[in-house]
């Protein structure tokens, strides 16, 4: 049976005690060069992950981060923008200049053409993280790199967030974000990209996580921008009472109705009506606007979808071509 | 049908006939006290009643419009207690926030007359302290355009060269979107503009 010794303790005249004198152990040392390999450990983690990390600068001193996806593609939290359409890159080697791509706002995710020149840190793998795990937050100041050793207090499954954007994970982390840290990359113990940090509502810090921003980030170079699939039609709140619940075979008493079709949109072209109460649309009940415009980013731009709409006390299937808005 | 206009303050009246007008409704009648209303309601199951101003005004009108079952919109003035709205509500009204929008109205008598009950969220009572300014004022066409432009992800100037603006002004109109609908970000103003009608999807 292993006995226990513990470290050698000196009394405050300064003679060294020993507790157990048959046990003349060098256990402080091995822990001492345990702390040291551990110390050195974790800045070895830090000093690599700092390497897929970069500054943003948008001006005005307004600096916050963003991580190396590839080589030449960079992705920040897009509410830190604040619509700016280009920022300076701030790297170990120096500064360059980024152009905003395409801005993903319910996501919080923007995509910045900037060649950094560093290798990516694009997860092949999306890496397993559980609550309570371990993980660094980095970004950088200017070009020093910043890190915050957090865990991941909670992790869930996908969720959508209230700006109606599909996240893949819920990825809630324990420390408070500091402004410079915005947009910065949220590695595991193994150095492997997890989320990406951002400043959530009442002061969280969410990490949206790495699928969702291979997600956008796969769109924008395939595309060169975001889609914006739309209907044209302004919506109101309505309760149903219970017949109408029944009557539409709905469990929840809350829907909304058109309070006004666009010109020239896809509504306007299917005969969508004011007063129309939205039943359905390919087949996913809708109870309020939000629910709507996630309905209609999933679905396929230019082929018809059928909407099931409550008109006059009757329901009605109209078919609409989604289409993205016309730019000026 | 058209609409009866019942209120029995002139200055409501006026009011109310003015929008049911803009709404293209032409007033069959116009009714100043409770009493005519059910006179005039009597045996006319497809009429139906355009009311308003405060609650405690509306309501003897309200009421006669309930035990007729005939649709009713209501422009209230001020917000409504949770409890007035389960004992006014029976399924026929519509009840919009005062200075509404045209369409806003036409669609509360097109749901109201479909059967629909309807109550507007900018009339829920709630103790949240929000600044008068901010209460429910509409957003003006200009912020609208610009924060439907700027939700799309499009950066500050390049909205400015759409609109032919600078992009100081499309600060100064995002800014004051934010304030009226009380949110900070550009997000969260996107959301908050789509469930207030406000923005369309």
């Amino acid at each position: 049976m292993q006995r226990i010794t513990l470290p050698n303790w000196r009394v405050p005249d300064g003679r060294l005690r020993r507790h157990d004198k048959r046990h003349l152990s060098n256990t402080g040392v091995v822990l001492n060069s345990l702390l040291t390999e551990y110390a050195a450990a974790r800045r070895s983690l830090a000093e690599q992950a700092a390497l897929g990390v970069v500054g943003i600068d948008r001006g005005r001193g307004r600096r916050f981060s963003g991580i190396v996806w590839d080589s030449d593609t960079l992705v920040t939290a897009a509410e830190a923008l604040h619509g700016a359409d280009s920022v300076t890159v701030l790297t170990a080697n120096g500064a360059v200049t980024g152009d905003i791509l395409a801005c993903d706002l319910s996501v919080d995710v923007a995509v910045v053409k900037a060649k950094t020149g560093a290798p990516g840190v694009a997860a092949a793998q999306p890496a397993l993280l559980a609550s309570g795990d371990d993980v660094l937050i980095v970004g950088r100041r200017a070009a020093d790199p910043v890190v915050v050793w957090s865990h991941a207090e909670h992790v869930g499954p996908a969720w959508r967030s209230r700006s109606g954007g599909e996240l893949d994970r819920l990825i809630r982390l324990s420390s408070g974000l500091h402004p410079s840290l915005e947009g910065g990359g949220t590695f595991d113990l193994e150095g492997r990209l997890c989320a990406m940090a951002v400043r959530g509502p009442r002061h969280q810090t969410l990490g949206i996580p790495s699928e969702t921003i291979e997600r956008v980030v796969s769109t924008v170079l395939q595309h060169g921008r975001l889609p914006q699939p739309y209907l044209g039609v302004r919506l109101q709140p309505v309760r149903l009472d219970e017949a109408l619940m029944q009557q539409l075979v709905r469990p929840r008493s809350e829907a909304v109705i058109v309070v006004g079709v666009e010109a020239d949109s896809p509504a306007a072209d299917a005969g969508l009506f004011l007063g129309d109460l939205i039943d359905q649309i390919a087949g996913k009940t809708i109870e309020n606007a939000i629910d709507l415009k996630v309905a209609l980013s999933r679905l396929p731009l230019g082929s018809p979808v059928g909407v099931k709409v409550h008109r006059a006390g009757a329901s009605h299937d109209v078919t609409v071509i989604v289409r993205e808005r016309s730019r000026r | 049908m058209n609409p009866i206009v019942a209120a029995a303050s002139f200055s409501v009246r006026g009011k109310l006939i003015q929008l049911a007008r803009e709404a293209r409704f032409d007033v069959q009648s116009v009714v100043e006290d409770p009493t005519s209303l059910a006179q005039l309601l009597a045996g006319r199951p497809g009429a139906w009643v355009v009311t308003g101003g405060p609650l405690s005004l509306a309501r003897p009108f309200l009421n006669k419009a309930r035990i007729a079952n005939v649709a009713a919109v209501a422009v209230l003035s001020e917000r409504t207690d949770p409890r007035d709205r389960a004992e006014l509500d029976y399924g026929r009204l519509a009840a919009i926030r005062a200075i509404p929008r045209v369409d806003a109205f036409h669609a509360a008598a097109t749901a109201s007359r479909a059967g629909f009950s309807v109550w507007d969220p900018d009339l829920n009572a709630s103790s949240e302290i929000t600044s008068p300014s901010t209460a429910a004022s509409p957003l003006s066409p200009r912020e609208r355009t610009v924060l439907e432009l700027a939700g799309s992800g499009l950066s500050t100037k390049t909205v400015a060269r759409q609109l032919g603006i600078s992009p100081n002004t499309v600060k100064f109109h995002l800014r004051s979107a934010f304030e009226k609908l009380n949110v900070n970000s550009r997000a969260e103003a996107v959301m908050a503009a789509i469930r207030r009608g406000e923005l369309s999807v």
